[in-house]
């Protein structure tokens, strides 16, 4: 279940951490190996917001000339500017995590991420958009990871490996338990959103292809397909970090390209924890190469 | 898995513990949901922004739930009632499906138009396609909202009407009923 520890020497760098920590010491040789995982989710993150802005940008513009007045939420959010702030401000913040060595900074960075994430998931603009709920989870790894960034090295990829999955298998979860419902083994539901009239190739094509009968039994095949295999990815967290990543990559950008290339900004950042998952350390790396 | 709780509970791992914690809480919330009705209800009041608070429909805002459900809206430029709609929809069932054209691109002021939404059937009035399209027509409309899970489903009904040529009001109305 977790990656089995190396009988071999630990090469130089895991040494000198090993001694800069019990020193009470961060030295640069730890930085230089656990931040290279935080800067790749890091910047999953910022692909995952920024891959929609074409989409986002007229969707502000109509929020600006429109207003709609609802009671349910609290004025500040249904602000425009507050929306435009909570969306902007993961964005440089994740830019400056890219480059910047500053544990404090980094820790900064990773909770107002998350305090994004979560206006974002509740303000009246943005609620129902799922890009913000798994770039909130994937932020509430990264502000874990901070909190962690002085362990060992190995150990703590061990366990951002193992919550990698995690939130990876609670989001296919999440998906999953709502589509058990009589509308999605039928194909009904995804025959309305996506078979009948998604411009997309895959769809144009079955439309292109099929008479409307096959077209409607294709659908519940398809739709039958994605309950079945989001309710078995909701189990990848029992497999080892490397097989789960590796089945999370090849579901996600399945998902993706069948159905809707937009799904990647609720993908990118998810394909950050799964390369996590499948990441060999660099200094296993280099004493399997001696 | 053992490993991993063997080890935050023998270094006092606080960090680690926490994020176990949500994850697992957040498991356990959404697998209680094929379960327990009351866990349904909740879940289908959420997609409808009808929980009794905010902070009551905020705290679940995280719980992933893409794709869930089976949500229709019914637009109309009048209000309705459910005998008026099942009419409208036996009409739309007759006739053949208008291909690339959404219900929530309103061209028709005539009639009732109606689409299955993927999650959150109330994006149909608040989100930014729709609202392009409320700010041209300027005139009311009806949203009548449906989300179904299996044996239980949360009906509701809004009304949207021009403020000013910039702000737009939303209405909460009685769902239909036979």
């Amino acid at each position: 279940m977790t990656n089995q520890p190396t009988t071999q020497e630990p090469s130089r760098s895991v040494r000198n951490f090993q001694n800069g920590h019990d020193n009470g010491d961060l030295g640069s040789d730890h930085l230089s190996l656990v931040l290279p995982i935080y800067r790749v989710v890091t910047l999953t993150i910022i692909a995952s917001m920024i891959w929609k802005y074409a989409y986002f940008i007229p969707i502000f513009q109509s929020y600006a000339q429109l207003e709609i007045t609802d009671s349910f939420f609290p004025p500040f959010l249904t602000s425009l500017y507050v929306l435009a702030g909570l969306y902007l401000a993961p964005i440089a913040f994740g830019i400056i995590a890219l480059f910047t060595r500053s544990i404090t900074l980094l820790r900064a960075q990773a909770l107002t991420t998350l305090t994004c994430m979560f206006g974002l998931c509740i303000h009246q603009g943005s609620y129902n958009d799922v890009t913000f709920v798994t770039c909130l989870w994937v932020s509430l790894w990264c502000v874990w990871y901070t909190l962690k960034i002085n362990e060992p090295p190995e150990e703590l990829l061990k366990k951002s490996q193992r919550f990698s999955l995690l939130i990876i298998s609670l989001i296919f979860l999440g998906g999953a338990a709502g589509k058990w419902t009589p509308g999605y083994w039928s194909g009904e539901v995804i025959y309305e959103i996506y078979f009948s009239h998604r411009d997309f190739w895959f769809f144009n094509l079955l439309r292109n292809q099929l008479d409307s009968e096959s077209l409607r039994n294709v659908a519940t095949l398809y739709s039958r397909v994605i309950v079945l295999s989001e309710t078995a990815c909701a189990f990848l967290w029992l497999l080892k970090p490397k097989h789960g990543g590796m089945i999370a990559i090849a579901m996600l950008l399945g998902i993706t390209f069948l159905s809707n290339l937009l799904l990647f900004s609720v993908t990118f950042c998810l394909l950050g924890l799964a390369i996590v998952a499948i990441e060999t350390p660099r200094w296993k790396a280099t004493a399997t190469n001696r | 898995m053992k490993t991993l709780i063997k080890s935050i509970w023998f270094s006092r791992d606080l960090a680690s513990a926490t994020l176990l914690s949500l994850i697992i809480l957040a498991a356990f919330w959404i697998l209680l949901l094929p379960l327990n009705q009351t866990v349904q209800k909740t879940f289908l009041a959420r997609f409808h922004l009808a929980s009794s608070s905010f902070p009551i429909w905020a705290v679940q805002q995280p719980i992933p739930s893409m794709y869930n459900f089976e949500n229709r809206v019914w637009i109309s430029p009048v209000p309705i009632t459910q005998s008026e709609l099942n009419q409208a929809l036996s009409k739309s069932n007759n006739s053949n499906p208008r291909v690339g054209l959404p219900a929530t691109s309103l061209t028709d002021l005539e009639t009732v138009e109606t689409e299955q939404i993927n999650h959150f059937p109330t994006r149909a009035f608040t989100f930014g396609k729709t609202r392009w399209i409320l700010k041209q027509q300027s005139e009311t409309r009806y949203y009548y909202l449906n989300s179904r899970y299996r044996d239980v489903e949360h009906n509701s009904a809004f009304r949207l009407s021009p403020i000013s040529d910039r702000q737009f009001g939303v209405t909460r109305l009685e769902p239909l009923s036979d």
